[in-house]
């Protein structure tokens, strides 16, 4: 069976990418909730090598000086200057990424309107993002594997419910859907549990696709020679989802694994988009890029777009990955496909 | 066009807009007084304006956020289609924006009974709508016939209630219109801003019929509209644009004697969205902007001299957002979870902790770049002619916090606040999910509590969810909410301050009056509405604010500042805190270039 | 044979749709707020207008009955009312549906007449430096998504003066001739922003079918005949590769309806999309309805045209 050949770089690719970006939100400079009051919507602090009197230093950030007729404006003074370290201990048991001398500030990708660290709120937004795209795979995946088997095993009425079902709910817009529903849950939910609650909307509208795949595959299989024979040697249900139906459908999973998850997180930004993703002051790509066009706009502040080059990064990543794992499926369809 | 020998109003001294009387005027007044007999009819008795005499011609472009939802002012709900409406139509009596007083409009003058029950309102003679027919008393009864008509349930209809009743209107004479309230009211004559004198001639049938809301729909061909306002319906393409032309009965002229309005044409468009908005009127492509976003406006302001706008900052709005707490009685609710919490979450010292606790200048300088103002109570300082000053804007401290929270029998565990039970004293806060503004200042003071030991969770809400909530459901803990007012009358906020209002946010609905305070407000404000001295007025809705501002039952946190934009080539641009802030004077606006022909 | 599948693909169809719109309506009943709501927090209205007014639109009659009105007025070809237009849905819909079809057959045709080239050069010249730019091109444009497109389109048209939709038409002259070349310049935006998204799948699946044919036994046989390269393409090439062609085609004519709703919102096209989310947060329910039947209907006329389609092109389905 070559359904087992995953090609392990590719989804290892993926996987190390989250892990970094998970370990680097544990070691961020700044907690995603700080807000630096006195410096909102600053840019990029610029890490400097040489001095004002065009000496080399080790590196080094300047004061930032907050101009006093427009908010959001800075300047420099270099004569006060704080060394820059990497991998330094922080207070709580943690290590940072990196940090300029106390009380120096270093925002590698500025700060947003209320004065807190891109950069380190991009990290933590990613794991939620992420997560969100994850976990909502897979309870989609779990619920498509239940449809599939069921209707690709019984065939008859329940087929019939759940391919038009799964029909239904592919028709539906599902932001829209969402919306609605997001609107009608409880407010007094803690954030966590509100999170679950999203996961599980966007699972619940995104199990149709890979269901209907599901159910392909294993009708196929039933109907294969060697499965008829074991079903005429007396072999139950189970036995042959067991034995020959999911060592079909694996690859087929993970395939669909990796086309999912990133949809899945545009689903997240999207919802953000609207303004009801996960609550502040969590952050998550989506309610982070959800009032970026305004600073495009407005201000000029670009590097609020960050998350969107992170967003952009992983999607293709996955795209990737996704790609790989469907050219083991079909080797002949898709032959010349570019490395 | 068409010039008409300059004819001015005989007016009154109330009709503010006239000039001093010159001598050349003084003949001139003479001559038409002598002909008067022979022009009437002919002529309208023109109201002048008195700003700058400008250009004729041009057009003008501006954007609305939403496409207005219907063409019909009886029926208008949307701050769009009162926008066009204000543009399409005339009103008797009209609140002068700019200076928030009330101005003539259609009627030239008014006269008070001594019991302050009847108005006499005098027409303009010869006054005709867009499409040539005249305007006669016979069309404002018909108005207020439809507008009272319990039938036509039109939204507006309950503006009118004085006292519980509606007021009556007869006509005396060939010119004048009686208006007789059930009771005296103070702020009457301001009953007459934005409501549209309507032309039978095109509407009678339809009402007879019973079918006069199905009239003057957005897809209505532009034949079957007509009004009194500046421009009239040219033609409108759905979702894309609306362009209005110059109505040439326009009851206003300048003091040359041109007949206004200056533009040839007004081309609306729509962007849904604020950046597409800010760009199209930074490119030049729309020539107003009337809410410029505090950022829009600085984005603006570093644009070079000769690219930049006409841009004026107008100081607080009428728009104040608040944080209010859940005050119902919710012992019937089955809100277990909320009547836990009852006990401080209904606590005034919780309030003025909270609000102590906030801090507000950084919300006016980190969520709207300094452009906004601390709010004390619940009128913001942009109300020129009610605003009481009498409280100032809570001062943060931490400490004063604390020492609140501890006098309630509130302590710490570590960090922690907890109550009595040694529940951890946390809330969560539903704002607009769609304002930006709102989840920001509440991202700010979930981190002000926090120094306060409070936990605070947020859950923007899809706007009409929230409202669900708040006025139907209460399953809500705490909320932040905008409030826009249309009028600065005290009278305009007493939904929200009775008791018994619905709109009394944080419990509305009181059989009577749940607090002692309630109850003060609630006879301040019903002595204020029957009393026609000003000053008395002013006294008891100062007392109002003191009231608010010591029971909190809402937080005032900022009223943003309205800014605007308008191109730099226009002239006569004026510009008023009260909604419409710059359409208003469209009537007025001119191109000070040739051939801007945008 | 055909007739028969016809048959049941439609009445497949049609009770879907059924099953859809209810689902519609159900949930609009039951999510907090209705269309007054928004009036309710206005004080110019009292409880006993908004209650007339509730009366008026309907919305207190059960959730049974105002579908089964609904479905009434459906078979007279009536979408119901608009509630916050106090117009018929069908006539708000129409013009606006018309803008999402331009727009979206724009973009189709851009991304085409970009993709379709450059997939046949692809596959034929796998090694060229121009295959593998735009195989990476391609891979890159579908790995951007949708709303980080619509965030650099605005961002460019924020430094290069790219013309959104609507500005330029208020520069025009009025009519709607004289609105051609201002609909144009609108239409850059969003169609820059749709084609990316569309391109990069027909690149993929043509270059693949393409290359496919070139492998074909009777294509090498044509080739080593003699036969002229154009009549190669065309003849025999070309039938060959149509075939992902035709049912992506399907697909995304089907799904035109639903594709830029967000690309329409954020540059301001006056299509469907921000119609359906202004309708839905107003709780315009018989406009949101409307909106999605349509959606839906052209989604699955779009994948049942393309079936046949195939049916018709390929003889080892027809058979």
């Amino acid at each position: 069976m070559r359904e087992c050949a995953w090609r392990l770089p590719a989804a290892v690719t993926l996987l190390s990418w989250y892990m970094l970006l998970a370990g680097l939100a544990w070691m961020a400079p700044y907690s995603w909730r700080e807000q630096h009051r006195d410096f909102p919507a600053a840019p990029p602090t610029r890490i400097r090598m040489v001095d004002p009197a065009g000496e080399w230093r080790m590196p080094f950030v300047c004061k930032m000086v907050p101009s006093s007729d427009s908010v959001g404006s800075y300047g420099e003074d270099c004569r006060v200057r704080y060394p820059v370290s990497l991998l330094q201990p922080a207070g709580d048991g943690r290590m940072v990424l990196f940090r300029a001398e106390s009380p120096g500030l270093l925002f590698l990708f500025g700060t947003d309107d209320l004065g807190r660290d891109v950069f380190s709120r991009s990290l933590a937004g990613g794991t939620v993002t992420f997560a969100t795209g994850l976990l909502a795979t897979m309870v989609a995946l779990l619920l498509a594997i239940l449809g599939g088997c069921l209707a690709g095993l019984l065939g008859g009425w329940p087929d019939l419910m759940i391919s038009r079902g799964a029909e239904l709910l592919m028709a539906l817009p599902v932001l829209y859907v969402l919306l609605a529903l997001r609107a009608a849950l409880p407010i007094q939910t803690p954030p966590a549990v509100a999170f679950a609650l999203a996961v599980g909307l966007i699972s619940i509208l995104g199990w149709a696709r890979p269901a209907r795949l599901l159910r392909g595959v294993v009708m196929s299989t039933r109907n294969e020679g060697y499965v008829m024979a074991a079903r005429g040697f007396g072999a139950g249900p189970i036995y042959l989802l067991r034995k020959h139906i999911f060592p079909r459908l694996r690859g087929v999973l993970g395939a669909q694994a990796a086309i999912l998850i990133p949809e899945f997180m545009l689903v997240e930004v999207a919802l953000s988009f609207l303004g009801l993703g996960v609550a502040e002051p969590v952050p998550s790509w989506g309610t982070m890029l959800s009032s970026v066009q305004y600073d495009l706009v407005a201000d000029r502040r670009w590097w609020l777009g960050f998350p969107a080059v992170l967003l952009t990064l992983s999607i293709l990543l996955s795209g990737q990955v996704a790609r790989t794992l469907e050219l083991q499926l079909q080797p002949v369809a898709v032959a010349p496909e570019e490395s | 066009m068409l010039r008409p020998k300059c004819k001015q109003s005989l007016g009154s001294s109330r009709d503010g807009q006239g000039r001093p009387i010159g001598l050349a005027t003084l003949l001139t007044v003479a001559l038409v007084v002598s002909l008067a007999p022979r022009l009437w009819g002919q002529n309208p008795e023109y109201l002048i304006s008195r700003s700058a005499v400008g250009k004729p011609g041009g057009r003008l472009v501006f954007s609305l956020r939403a496409e207005p939802k219907t063409l019909m002012p009886l029926n208008a709900l949307d701050a769009s289609s009162k926008e066009i409406q204000g543009l399409l139509h005339s009103d008797l009596v009209h609140i002068h924006r700019p200076s928030q007083e009330t101005r003539p409009a259609l009627a030239r003058e008014w006269s008070r009974s001594r019991d302050g029950k009847q108005y006499t309102l005098q027409l303009r003679r010869g006054l005709k709508f867009s499409d040539g027919q005249p305007l006669t008393v016979a069309d404002v009864l018909f108005t207020f016939r439809v507008l009272l008509d319990e039938n036509v349930k039109a939204p507006g209809r309950d503006l009118l209630r004085v006292d519980g009743k509606f007021p009556t209107l007869r006509a005396v004479g060939e010119n004048a219109i009686e208006v007789t309230l059930p009771a005296p009211y103070a702020p009457a004559e301001r009953l007459f801003d934005s409501i549209a004198i309507l032309p039978r001639h095109k509407l009678e049938a339809a009402y007879l019929a019973g079918k006069l809301l199905e009239k003057w729909t957005v897809g209505a061909p532009s034949s079957e509209l007509a009004g009194t306002g500046p421009f009239r319906l040219k033609e409108y393409l759905p979702g894309q644009r609306m362009v209005l032309e110059r109505n040439p009965h326009y009851w206003k002229r300048d003091t040359a004697g041109v007949q206004l309005p200056y533009l040839d044409e007004v081309v609306v468009i729509f962007s849904p969205n604020p950046e597409a908005e800010l760009l199209r009127f930074r490119a030049g492509d729309t020539h107003l902007h009337s809410r410029l976003t505090a950022r829009g406006y600085g984005s603006l302001e570093r644009l070079p001299l000769e690219q930049r706008p006409i841009l004026k900052d107008l100081g607080p709005g009428l728009e104040q957002h608040f944080l209010f707490f859940n005050q119902n009685d919710l012992t019937d609710s089955g809100l277990s979870a909320l009547l836990a919490k009852r006990g401080w979450l209904q606590d005034v010292r919780f309030r003025r902790a909270v609000s102590m606790a906030i801090d507000r200048a950084g919300i006016a300088r980190l969520v709207f770049q300094g452009k906004a103002s601390a709010l004390s109570s619940h009128v913001s300082p942009g109300n020129k002619l009610w605003y009481s000053g009498a409280s100032s804007v809570p001062v943060r401290s931490v400490d004063e916090a604390r020492r609140q929270l501890k006098a309630m029998g509130l302590t710490w565990k570590g960090e922690q606040l907890v109550d009595s039970s040694g529940n951890a004293v946390s809330f969560t806060v539903a704002m607009n999910a769609a304002n930006t503004e709102q989840r920001q200042m509440a991202a700010m003071i979930q981190e002000d509590l926090r120094a306060l030991g409070i936990t605070v969770s947020l859950a923007p809400l899809e706007f009409r969810s929230l409202i669900d909530r708040v006025l139907n459901t209460k399953d809500y803990e705490a909320a932040i909410l905008a409030l826009r007012d249309g009028d600065v009358d005290p009278t305009a906020q007493m939904p929200m301050l009775l008791s018994s209002g619905r709109m009394h946010f944080w419990h509305p609905n009181q059989p009577q009056p749940a607090t002692a305070w309630e109850g003060e407000i609630d006879r301040l404000m019903k002595r204020q509405v029957s009393e026609i001295d000003p000053l008395k007025r002013k006294t008891d809705y100062a007392q109002v604010q003191r009231i608010i501002s010591r029971e909190l039952p809402f937080l005032g946190l900022v009223s943003p500042h309205v800014l605007i934009g308008a191109h730099r080539a226009l002239r006569n641009v004026q510009s008023a805190v009260l909604a419409p802030h710059l359409l208003e004077g469209l009537d007025e606006i001119y191109w000070a270039v040739e051939n801007i022909k945008p | 044979m055909w007739v028969h599948f016809l048959l049941t693909r439609l009445l497949q169809a049609a009770v879907t749709l059924g099953l859809l719109s209810f689902f519609c309506f159900a949930l609009f009943d039951w999510i907090p707020g209705d269309f007054l709501t928004d009036a309710e927090a206005s004080p110019a209205v009292s409880s006993a207008t908004l209650e007339g007014l509730r009366d008026r639109y309907g919305l207190d009659s059960p959730l049974g009955t105002r579908y089964a009105r609904w479905l009434d007025g459906l078979s007279r070809g009536d979408l119901g009312p608009s509630l916050s237009y106090q117009t018929d849905a069908m006539a708000l819909l129409l013009p606006r549906l018309g803008a999402t079809v331009l727009l979206n057959l724009v973009a189709l045709v851009v991304a085409l007449l970009v993709a379709l080239p450059l997939a046949t050069f692809a596959a034929q010249r796998p090694d060229s430096w121009l295959a593998q730019g735009a195989g990476r091109g391609m891979q890159a444009s579908l790995a951007i998504p949708e709303i980080v497109l619509v965030l650099l389109i605005l961002a460019m048209a924020q430094a290069y003066g790219l013309p959104l939709p609507g500005g330029a038409a208020a520069r025009a002259e009025t009519g709607w001739l004289g609105g051609l070349p201002s609909l144009a310049v609108g239409l850059v935006a969003p169609v820059l922003a749709l084609s990316v998204g569309i391109a990069p799948t027909y690149f993929r699946h043509m270059r693949a079918a393409w290359s496919e044919a070139l492998a074909e036994s009777y294509v090498l046989a044509a080739r080593q005949a003699g036969l002229p390269p154009k009549v190669v393409r065309w003849r025999y090439l070309f039938p060959a590769a149509a075939n992902p062609l035709i049912s992506l085609l399907g697909n995304s004519l089907g799904s035109t309806l639903s594709a830029s709703l967000l690309v329409e919102t954020v540059t301001g096209w006056p299509g469907l999309g921000p119609l359906l989310l202004e309708a839905v947060f107003s709780r315009d329910t018989y406009v949101v309805v409307g909106a999605v039947m349509f959606a839906a209907s052209a989604q699955m006329a779009g994948n049942l045209a393309a079936d046949l389609a195939i049916r018709r092109i390929d003889p080892r389905i027809r058979s």
